[in-house]
């Protein structure tokens, strides 16, 4: 379980303090899909850091009760799209690469994730393009052998075509203890895969829902999360009537 | 144990092979310069007993004395030194020292690769520490390699000159005299064996320190503070030649001063290392 209690993070800008997380409490049992939306500059990569203790916070993020350190940071793993990773390795000394580090390590799921994506695993990731770079990244994050795994808009520059299967695949290759907490703004696209919505809004959760419940009540998640954003269904036509003024 | 291995395999890749064309540069740059130098010495040689025939300074020497000449003229033209000081070795070497400094800091600048190193089953640290060594021992090794390209240099002249080969102690006298002979190599020169450890300690620390310093992208502080003790390794770096202290004074100053900028160095890049965290 990863309980997140009172999670505050100020940043220091040349304006002063942001609050870029304000006070989120959080319980994530094992074994689920999530989504996690947001506008930009909502928290969403924030939150990530901080569950990943790369950045320093007020309150708590326990894994199991424990805090997260050098003990039990290899049961997260955390897909990028600012590509983390290695640019001179190759996709195979990645993969030797981790399994030295993780020893829960997925060779099997690696390569069949490699094979999907048709990713070269001999030549040096700093020549994959950018839709490659983004899969290897995810490819990794799949491949640590992690129970919680972090996916931070990890499809930015893929077509639609690789995304709908990888969400397939996504489905297909999970354990039940495996649990991806998904970031990203697609969300008519992941509404079918998640099992559970997280709305971030200026660094509070807004809203945390469960997927069937909403299909129970007839309500899709692109409706649910205009309703909690209070979205106006009138902007659109108001700005363009302003501008022909 | 493999997972300390896998972390320096890392900086191995990003360097070696550019390591190893600093070393392909400095041996061609030095051997070039001294091909030059040596077939100059020939054209110089036959211009100066030429001249000494015509004027008749030669028919008027004993045979003792035309020997002599011949020896003199040999050892002056034909010694390790004057032929280290004609190949460039010294500016060449400095390069290649700079070049391999900045090859090992710009491969320790894993600012993008960030996230994926706080996550490793090593701490931070403790990688940045491997690296240091590693960084220490390709310095050192460019160090054997120069000293190997000297003993080549000598050999060569060896060849052209079989006076200069005949001589027992060429090569120790060499490396008293010539100041990046002797900083390469210092025999008795204590002062000289420390300064250059400090400043092999002081350069694997800081080649990684700046790496370290620019984990945290947020930290433009990280930036600034490499500045001064690049300055001090600077400072050693164009000081590494310098002459042996044979007037007493001059030269132990500059050892002085090499071994204090090594210090402040260390001292500088370990403090900001054990006291900030970036795991």
């Amino acid at each position: 379980m990863l309980e997140i209690k009172e999670l505050v993070k100020f940043y220091h800008q040349s304006t002063g303090w942001t609050e870029a997380l304000a006070g989120i409490d959080l319980q994530i049992p094992q074994g689920e899909i999530i989504g996690l939306f947001g506008e930009n500059g909502a928290g969403k990569t924030t939150l990530f850091k901080c569950i990943l203790n790369f950045v320093s916070y007020q309150g708590t993020v326990l894994l199991d009760g424990e805090k997260i350190g050098t003990r039990n940071l290899h049961r997260l793993s955390f897909a990028t799209s600012e590509h983390s990773f290695f640019p001179n390795m190759t996709a195979k000394s990645h993969a030797e690469f981790y399994q030295m580090h993780f020893p829960a390590f997925r060779q099997k799921r690696f390569q069949a994730l490699m094979d999907f994506f048709e990713l070269p695993g001999n030549k040096a990731l700093r020549s994959f393009s950018m839709g490659q770079k983004n899969q290897f990244e995810v490819i990794l994050a799949l491949s640590q052998g992690a129970d919680y795994i972090l996916m931070d808009e990890p499809f930015a520059g893929n077509d639609i075509f690789n995304r709908e299967d990888f969400y397939k695949v996504l489905l297909g290759i999970l354990e039940p203890t495996e649990t991806v907490i998904l970031s990203t703004h697609l969300i008519e696209e992941v509404e079918n895969f998640v099992g559970r919505a997280l709305l971030l809004r200026r660094g509070k959760l807004v809203g945390d829902v469960n997927t069937l419940a909403l299909e129970e009540q007839g309500r899709t998640l692109v409706e649910y999360v205009k309703e909690v954003y209070d979205y106006r269904t009138d902007r659109v036509s108001k700005a363009l009537s302003r501008l022909s003024e | 144990m493999k997972k300390y291995i896998a972390v320096l395999s890392l900086q191995v890749r990003s360097t070696i092979y550019k390591i190893a064309g600093i070393f392909a540069l400095l041996a061609a740059a030095e051997f070039l310069f001294l091909a030059v130098y040596l077939g100059r010495v020939e054209e110089e040689t036959e211009t100066y007993f030429t001249s000494l025939q015509h004027t008749g300074e030669w028919e008027r020497m004993s045979d003792a004395e035309k020997e002599q000449t011949q020896i003199l003229w040999e050892i002056r033209r034909h010694n390790l030194g004057r032929a280290v000081d004609k190949s460039h070795a010294e500016p060449f070497f400095q390069f290649g020292m700079f070049g391999v400094i900045v090859v090992l800091s710009w491969a320790a600048c894993r600012e993008k690769s960030r996230y994926s190193m706080r996550r490793l089953s090593v701490k931070c640290r403790t990688v940045y520490f491997i690296w240091a060594v590693y960084h220490v021992l390709c310095l050192l090794l460019l160090f054997a390699w120069q000293l190997l390209l000297v003993f080549f240099m000598d050999q060569v002249l060896c060849k052209y000159s079989p006076v200069w080969a005949k001589l027992p102690q060429r090569l120790f006298l060499s490396f008293y005299q010539n100041g990046l002979l002797h900083s390469l190599l210092p025999l008795a020169d204590i002062a000289r064996w420390l300064s250059n450890g400090f400043f092999l300690l002081a350069a694997g620390l800081y080649t990684v320190f700046i790496g370290y310093s620019t984990l945290d992208r947020a930290a433009a502080k990280g930036r600034v503070r490499i500045v001064l003790p690049g300055m001090a390794l600077g400072l050693m770096i164009a000081l590494f030649a310098r002459d042996i202290d044979f007037e007493g004074f001059q030269y132990g100053i500059l050892d002085l001063a090499v071994a204090l900028g090594g210090l402040f160095c260390i001292i500088w890049c370990l403090t900001f290392m054990l006291r900030e965290k970036q795991d």
